[in-house]
């Protein structure tokens, strides 16, 4: 019926449409630091003298999202949830060359 | 070991037993730091190679970067505008928005998207920026490069939406964030990354009008 992601339904918005949401069950949460390695790292830098987008980079975050969202849903799924409402992410750069990804959210039951 | 040049057997034995000593050290001292030593000896080679490279490579890339970096946002920017009117026309009306859905019985599918760029300035409008920076105010350069970033991500949200047969993206929201390999320094990337994501739903009567 909906898109789920390994048995948990994960959105964005407060409530889950065409669902209700019975019970609450805390914040669930999953992140990941990750590096490229010196090789992607020289060649984004020579890209960079150039300018404009640095390919390398957007599909290491996209790939580091993927996995701290995974571990969000594996959270969700121990906590016996099979809802994720409210899901926001957040980056910080801990060091240079790593940055952390950060996503979280509300784990529900619903019927 | 060195073999003796001498013609006796017996020579040979007498400086055998003299350089016995030392060389045990030495042996010694190459099996224990030989490895970690080559390896260094390695590296520094690289570096050197890569720092030679990167100083004949550089002026090239910089001079390349200033002259075509005008004529690449243009036509950046034509792509994009020529994209978000391909899916405007399939889809009517734009399929972003921030709201929760106004009649959500409509949803029959629902389930998260999300969508990121990495954009830099090149080395030319950094420079640029920083003479800029002198004199305050707008800095157009960069304003121009996140501008074109964000609808840049937003255009790839759709598309992914309407890939993925969704009819709307409700709930969006946008993260921006700095990354770089060497910040404060000179060298290195200097990144901007952009990052939006939201809900697409599937609906039973299709957001037209």
């Amino acid at each position: 019926m909906s898109a789920t992601v390994d048995g948990i339904h994960v959105v964005s918005t407060e409530t889950i449409p065409g669902f209700i949401i019975k019970d609450q069950l805390g914040v669930v949460s999953g992140s990941t630091v990750r590096a490229k390695n010196v090789w992607r790292d020289f060649t984004q830098m020579m890209k960079n003298i150039v300018g404009g987008e640095l390919p390398q980079y957007t599909e290491l975050l996209v790939e580091s999202r993927n996995e701290a969202f995974m571990r969000m849903v594996a959270d969700a799924k121990a906590r016996g949830a099979n809802g994720v409402v409210n899901l926001r992410f957040a980056t910080s750069a801990v060091s240079p060359g790593a940055a952390e990804l950060f996503c979280y959210g509300t784990a529900v039951v619903t019927e | 070991m060195q073999p003796s040049y001498s013609a006796t057997g017996l020579q040979w034995s007498r400086n055998e037993q003299e350089e016995s000593p030392l060389e045990t050290i030495e042996l010694l001292f190459y099996a224990v730091c030989g490895l970690p030593l080559l390896l260094i000896l390695l590296w520094s080679v690289l570096w050197a190679v890569y720092g030679i490279l990167f100083s004949i490579a550089y002026p090239f890339l910089f001079l390349y970067g200033a002259l075509t970096g005008s004529s690449k946002k243009k036509e950046w920017q034509d792509s994009l505008l020529l994209r978000e009117r391909q899916t405007l026309s399939r889809t009517g009306k734009d399929v972003l928005s921030m709201d929760k859905l106004r009649r959500p019985q409509n949803v029959s599918e629902s389930g998260v998207i999300w969508t990121s760029i990495v954009v830099g300035p090149s080395h030319w409008q950094q420079l640029v920026a920083s003479i800029y920076m002198l004199f305050g105010g707008s800095i157009d350069v960069y304003h121009d490069l996140i501008a074109l970033g964000r609808s840049e991500v937003f255009q790839r949200l759709r598309e992914m939406a309407t890939d993925k047969g969704y009819d709307a993206v409700i709930g969006v929201r946008l993260d921006t964030s700095m990354i770089g390999t060497h910040r404060g320094k000179k060298q290195g990337s200097k990144g901007i990354e952009i990052f939006a994501y939201g809900t697409g739903v599937k609906l039973d009567k299709p957001l037209r009008g």
